[in-house]
Formats: C-alpha cells, sequence, structure tokens
C-alpha cells in the first residue's frame, strides 16, 4: 500500500480540520466557511473537506482526509469515505451529548465500518470533561460489534494526533 | 444567524421571481453559505431543497479551494450540466452574511439566461443585506 487514505470524522468543533493541520506536511487544503450556528460557538466551519500530506517511516505517503461534522453534510462523508483505509472519530466530550454525537458517526458510516475498516475514536476536551468515560464510548462500539481503540487526545498536540494515526496503521498491519 | 423578517420577504420573493421569470428554472434556493436554507422555491416534489443548501455549500467551498489553488482568484460561479439541466451556484459576496444562490432549471432553459438570472439574484440580494 503506497498511499494510503485516512479521513477524519466527528462532531463539528471536536478538531478535525485542527487534527490534520497538526501533522500534515503541505499547507492543509481547507474549505471552511462562516458558521451561521449559534449553538455551536464556532466561528467557521467546514463545509467541504480538509486535506493533507503525511509520510510514514517507510516513505509511503498517507492522504488525510477531514469531514464536516454536522449531519445535514452527510452525502459529503460518503463521497470522502470512498477508499478510505481507516476512519478516525473526534468526539467533543464537552458537547452535552457526547454519546449519541458518536453514534451518528457509527450509523453515518457504517457501510464502511461493516467492511471491517480499522476504526480510532479520539475523545477531546476529556480532561475537563471526564464523563462519559472512554468506557462508554468502548461499550457503545461493542453494540455496533466493533473492536477499536478509544484514547483520550488533544489534537492541537502533534503527538497524541500522530498516537491516533499510529493506532490506525497497527490496525491495518494486523489485518494484513 | 440575524435576518430580519423584512429581509427574508424580499429573499423570498426574489427566489419567487427567479421560478416565476427564468424560463426553465424549476428550483432555487438561498442558503447561508454554512448550507442552510433561507427561502425556497421548488417545482418538483422530488427535490429536497435543505439537501440541495448544504451540496451548494459544499460544492461552492470547492470551488473556492479550486480558485485559491490554481491562483485564478475568487470562485465566481459553479455550474453542473447534468443529463436533463443545470445547477448554478452563485455566491452572494458579504462579510457579515455570506449566501449562495443554487438554481436548478431543465433542459428547456437557456445556460446563459440561468447564469445571468443567478447573478442578478445574488446582487439584489447582497444589496438587501
Amino acid at each position: 500500500l503506497s498511499d494510503q487514505k485516512i479521513v477524519f470524522t466527528g462532531t463539528m468543533g471536536a478538531g478535525k480540520t485542527t487534527a490534520i493541520g497538526a501533522i500534515s506536511e503541505i499547507e492543509p487544503i481547507v474549505t471552511d466557511v462562516k458558521n451561521s450556528d449559534p449553538t455551536l460557538g464556532k466561528d467557521k466551519t467546514t463545509v467541504g473537506f480538509d486535506y493533507g500530506e503525511f509520510t510514514l517511516e517507510n516513505a509511503d505517503k498517507v492522504r488525510l482526509y477531514g469531514t464536516p461534522g454536522q449531519e445535514r453534510f452527510a452525502f459529503m462523508w460518503r463521497i470522502i469515505a470512498k477508499g478510505a483505509l481507516g476512519l478516525i472519530v473526534l468526539i467533543d466530550n464537552s458537547r452535552p451529548n457526547p454519546v449519541a454525537d458518536f453514534k451518528i458517526y457509527l450509523n453515518g458510516f457504517a457501510d464502511l465500518i461493516g467492511t471491517n475498516l480499522p476504526l480510532v475514536v479520539g475523545v477531546g476536551r476529556y480532561e475537563t470533561h471526564p464523563t462519559p468515560s472512554l468506557d462508554t464510548f468502548t461499550t457503545e462500539l461493542e453494540r455496533f460489534n466493533i473492536i477499536a481503540p478509544v484514547v483520550a487526545v488533544d489534537v492541537r498536540k502533534r503527538s497524541d494526533v500522530l498516537l491516533l494515526v499510529n493506532l490506525l496503521l497497527t490496525q491495518l498491519e494486523n489485518l494484513e | 444567524m440575524s435576518l430580519s423578517t423584512q429581509q427574508r420577504t424580499q429573499i423570498e420573493r426574489i427566489v419567487g421571481g427567479l421560478l416565476a421569470d427564468g424560463k426553465g428554472i424549476v428550483a432555487a434556493v438561498v442558503a447561508t453559505t454554512d448550507g442552510m436554507s433561507v427561502a425556497s422555491q421548488k417545482v418538483s416534489e422530488t427535490l429536497d431543497e435543505s439537501k440541495l443548501a448544504a451540496i451548494a455549500s459544499s460544492i461552492g467551498a470547492i470551488g473556492a479551494v479550486v480558485g485559491d489553488e490554481t491562483g485564478l482568484g475568487a470562485c465566481r460561479l459553479v455550474m453542473v450540466q447534468s443529463e436533463r439541466g443545470y445547477t448554478v451556484i452563485v455566491e452572494v459576496a458579504h462579510e457579515k452574511t455570506p449566501m449562495i444562490v443554487s438554481i436548478v432549471a431543465d433542459a428547456s432553459a437557456v445556460l446563459g439566461n440561468v447564469i445571468y438570472e443567478a447573478r442578478e439574484a445574488a446582487a439584489a440580494i447582497s444589496q438587501l443585506l
């Protein structure tokens, strides 16, 4: 696999654009526009896709794609997910119902996840918002018959984003 | 988003005018650039205006990226020619409340006219914002 595609999805404001920016070796392509939803507390929001690139130790290039968060862009999820080798779901634990948020993406990407696509869950703002616990997300995954790592992350930190990518790549290697 | 009732009424009137005056125009949607429908009218029952608003938002944003990456400047218009008609997407330039106008036209429409109508509508909306 010389050219791998990893997709970042998850809640609006969870940091998909930030995560890609944290590890991309090129200036990321972003399609953010002014956010008009006052309940989100964000100036800008991704409506198309984010794109970045990252080179592995073995010189393989990984293409990083980010989806829009809001469910009205679910058509974009399907376009972006085509050919993906792995999915990273980012959750913002400071939101009112992070588990309900999580289910939106498990359902939205069900077709893909059903094909044993490797998945990693990154829970953000966990230090300040430790409820629901990481185990709660694992339990939710089990309901969907998925085994995948769930980790607390700060996607502004390059090392945390690399952890997510490495967890994903480890699963890929185990599949091969 | 902060649109007054009067502004909404005016935008709805512009949208209505598009379907009334533009030959072959079967749907028109005005939405925020992040894909929330503000006003819409359609002839076809099957068309989902909320979906079109979100799709236009994505396509418009991708159009903007194309302009950036090619060094050709801001995206003026995106046009999709399908088997049985056209969809034209034009941005309403406005700093505080940027919007997008999407027009769907069937094969009886003249593309140049649809583009003209879309631009006129966008200009009229940017005037009243």
